[in-house]
Parts: structure tokens; sequence; C-alpha cells
């Protein structure tokens, strides 16, 4: 059980930090007009996805506390706790979506209330999205060797050890890993 | 006392089975799902925990997934001791102590890390112990015992084929090592106790065919499934992992409400073991808001309730669940990425 838990534990701690990031994922033309569309939509769900966050974020903060009081064994205690402070930081979060913008609004404000004509918000729309694009595909590919290395590193652990528990500890990481690999490589 | 010997071994010998494993534990469907949804999983799809249970809706899926999950009963003492009576590594202090719950338990821990893409999907498990016991007849106590250990891989394929028709194929391997039997508790502390608990190894293979008819244009999304589940061979017959056919029918849909994504739905479960139409119907309900959704499961033997927490890749998750005399809490937690 104890290996279970700390395979899951490495597990987390392998993909925490992929999870941190708002990607800008419009894949449409260069075009002001059509990306302006896309912005304002964007930040309508994202006003919505912030009151959502703020709403279950307040049920899970409270849910979690009476919970965490109310339950005897120490699993759920453990999970209630978590909950209640998830609820918290989620509610932090669900703020952060509903009033305050990303890097592309910043962007977006920025040319939109800008003097330049169509066609140089649409050549400069070309450059951002491209470098955009660019940078992007590197993240993919820095997410593919570290999870790549990760695999092979527990693989060769697998290889290499006596005990089953761990042997299997490591196969587990080295295949999800492995996993997550292939899954960013397309 | 020569009688009461007697009359035990009668009974012994009239029930020398072990237990059938119950369905939902030899369920192929990712586990904070089968516990928390039962078998109306096959229909409500909003509830997105590794692969779906029904394999035609992996056709519906429009990005890629990778779930890791880690889910267990809170029974960890009891799952500890069962490990140890599995590979042999009790001694008789460490039996008394495991039979000294005299109580019904289903428990369960596994490991489970899946990748989806629009489809297809493949899952593996490297790990799960399952663990079930029933005690009967107080005065001269009859144990009802299955420990097992569960290694198991399984794909999904899917395609779109007519008018919101989809179709999809599951196919699952699973290794088992198992004690199972029905005997009197004195047998365990008895001599006897290297027989009784002597492991077997079985491989099982299903292919278990999904279908859904899926109105994704209409406002409340309504859908009809149907599944032909643990459909397969055994390398050998067992009592505990039966080869028992399970036809599933379900309709669900998605009322509009203002905030969140609301999914309710009926299943009706057919198998060897349905007695009466009551048993074989369940309803369910899941309720998706921000970091939270909310899911609820009744039918005549069972109910249940858990949720999901959500927070950027990872989820955390309880689930309550009773049925008749048993009762377990079971905790999720997972990466999505």
């Amino acid at each position: 059980m104890r290996v279970i838990l700390f395979a899951a534990f490495v597990l987390f701690l392998s993909c925490a930090s992929w999870g941190l990031e708002r990607e800008l994922s419009y894949d449409g033309e260069a075009h002001w007009n059509e990306f302006r569309e896309y912005v304002l939509q964007q930040q309508k769900e994202e006003e919505r996805k912030g009151l959502a966050y703020m709403i279950s974020g307040t049920v899970a903060a409270i849910g979690g506390t009476i919970g965490y009081h109310q339950s005897e064994e120490i699993f759920s205690r453990t999970i209630f706790a978590i909950t209640s402070n998830v609820g918290l930081a989620a509610i932090g979060l669900g703020a952060t979506y509903y009033w305050t913008g990303n890097e592309t609004d910043s962007f977006f404000y920025a040319v939109d209330g800008s003097s330049l004509t169509l066609h140089q918000k649409n050549e400069l729309l070309a450059r951002y999205l491209s470098r955009e694009r660019e940078e992007r595909e590197n993240r993919r590919w820095i997410r593919v060797a570290t999870h790549a290395l990760i695999a092979a590193v527990n693989l060769y652990s697998a290889s290499q050890e006596n005990s089953s528990e761990m042997r299997s500890l490591f196969y587990f990481l080295g295949g999800a890993n492995a996993i997550m690999a292939v899954s960013y490589s397309f | 006392m020569f009688i009461r010997i007697f009359l035990l071994s009668l009974f012994i010998c009239s029930l020398a089975w072990g237990e059938t494993l119950p369905t939902a534990v030899r369920d192929g469907s990712t586990r904070f799902l089968s516990r928390s949804l039962g078998s109306a999983c096959y229909t409500l799809d909003s509830v997105q925990r590794g692969l779906p249970c029904n394999p035609a809706v992996t056709a519906k899926e429009r990005a890629r997934r990778f779930d890791a999950d880690f889910f267990a009963g809170t029974q960890a003492e009891y799952l500890k001791e069962a490990e140890n009576l599995l590979h042999g590594n009790s001694d008789e202090a460490q039996v008394a102590r495991f039979f000294s719950h005299r109580e019904s338990i289903e428990a369960e821990v596994s490991l489970e890390a899946s990748f989806q893409a629009p489809k297809w999907g493949v899952s593996i498990e490297p790990y799960r112990l399952v663990a079930v016991s029933r005690f009967e007849n107080p005065s001269l106590p009859m144990v009802d015992l299955v420990i097992a250990e569960e290694q198991s891989v399984k794909g999904q394929i899917a395609s779109y084929i007519h008018d919101n028709f989809y179709a999809g194929l599951q196919a699952r391997y699973t290794h088992v090592r198992f004690i199972g039997d029905y005997f009197a508790l004195s047998e365990a502390m008895a001599g006897e106790r290297d027989d009784l608990f002597s492991a077997q190894e079985l491989d099982l293979i299903y292919l278990e065919p999904g279908f859904l008819y899926a109105w994704e244009d209409l406002p409340w999304q309504p859908q009809i499934s149907a599944v032909l589940a643990h459909w397969g061979v055994s390398s050998h017959k067992t009592e505990q992992y039966p080869i028992q056919p399970t036809g599933l029918l379900g309709a669900s849909l998605r009322p509009v409400v203002p905030l969140g994504l609301l999914e309710l739905g009926i299943q009706f479960e057919l198998a060897s073991e349905t007695r009466n139409v009551r048993d074989a119907f369940r309803a369910a309900l899941a309720y998706q808001l921000g970091i939270l959704q909310a899911v609820l499961s009744v039918s005549d033997s069972d109910h249940s309730a858990g949720f999901l927490l959500a927070y950027k890749s990872f989820t955390t998750g309880l689930s309550y669940w009773d049925q008749n005399q048993n009762r377990g809490v079971f905790i999720q937690l997972g990466v999505t990425l």
C-alpha cells in the first residue's frame, strides 16, 4: 500500500509543472477580426468558468471543512482536508479567471486600441501567433523529452531491482511516463 | 460435541464453494466510475476518469487525455492483512487478526494509467487488490472469502457508424492470483490453513462490444446505450470469476441548467444473477460545476454517492457505497494531462 501511495505521489510530482499554464488555443488564420471574435468569446468563457470555480470552490471549502470534522477515519479526513484547501485555492483561481486577463488579452487590447491599420494588425498578429506556436511546440517537445527520460530511468531501475514490489512500482512509473511521452509526441 | 462436529462437517460439505465475486468487482471499468455510478457508467459519460465504461463513447471524444488514478478503500489495514494472506506471509496470529474483523467487507485498492485519443484508448492496471469477505452464523462462524490480486490491460476502439450511431469494442486481459473458499472459521485457525489459503492463478480475456445512439445536436443531448459486458474466456473454470455475459441497456440526458452540467440516466442490467426486474434497474445523476463533480447512483440493492474535485491537473475524490450489510468509503487520487 505504501509503495502504491509513493508511486502516486511521484507521478503527481512528475506531472506537477504541466498543469499551471493557460495556453493560447487559437488555431485560426492571422485575421484580426476573427482573432478579435475569438478573444472576446474566450473572455466570456473565462468569466463563466471563473464564476463556476468561485461557487464550486466555496462549496468545496465549506463541505470539506464540515466533512473533515464529521468523518472519523484518516483517509476520509485527509481527502476532506485536501478538498477544503483546494476549494479555497479554486476561489482564488476563479477570481483570476473572472477579473484578470492573460498575456493574450494584454496583446489584444494593446493592438486593438492602437491606431494601426487592419493590414498592420494582421501582420502583427501573424508574427505573434507564429511565435506562440513555436513556443507551444517547444514546450510540447520538452514534455516529451522529460517524460521519456523519466520512463527510461524507471525502466532501467526496474530491470536492476530485486524486490518484486519495487520492480512493479518502477515498471508502473516507467510505463505511465512512456504513455505520457507518446501522448505528447503527436 | 460429536454431533456438533458432524453437523458442521455436513454443513461445510453441502456448501463447499467460494463466493462469486460481485459483478461490480469483476467489472473492467475504471474503479471510481464503477464504484460511484455502478452499471450506470455505461450510459452516463459526463464523469471522465480513465477509459469510458462503454467503448462506443470513445468515438465521441474530441481530445486526447492521459489519466493516472489511485483508488482505494479506506480499510487499509484489512487490505494489508489480506495481501499477506494471499502471499502466504501470515502466521497464526496474523490469520487470527484478519478474521477478527467479524463483518462483511468489500475492499479494494487499484492503480491505473490510461490514455485516450479520439476513437481509441489503452489502459494498464498493474496492481489491483480485492478482498471480499462475508460472515454467517455467529454461533458457528462460516466465512465466504475471496482475496485477489489482478493485473489488467485493456484497449478500446470505436467509430462513428451512421446518423448519431457509434459502435466500439473493448478487449481486456486480466491475470489473477487469488484465494477463495467457503469455510468454518475454526478451520482457518487450525492446521488446514495452508490448504485453505493456497493461491490459484487465472487468465481472463474479455471482448466487450458497446453501442451508442447519441442526439448531440438536441438541447438535452439524449442518448441510448447498449453494451455486452463480461463476455469472454478464462484459462479454467472457477466459482469466483465465472464467465457470465451481462447485457446493459441505458438512457441518459443532460437537462439544460443555468450553470454547470447535469446528466441523468437510467440503466437496465441483465445478468444470470438477476432474479427480478427490480434488481435490474439503476438510476444515476451527475452534476458538474467548476472544480466539483457530484455523482449519485441508486438501485434496489445498493446506493452510492461521491464527488470528484478536479483542480488544474489533479483530481481527488471520495465515494460512499452501501449494499445491505456491506458499506465502504473509497478515496480517489488522480492526474489528468
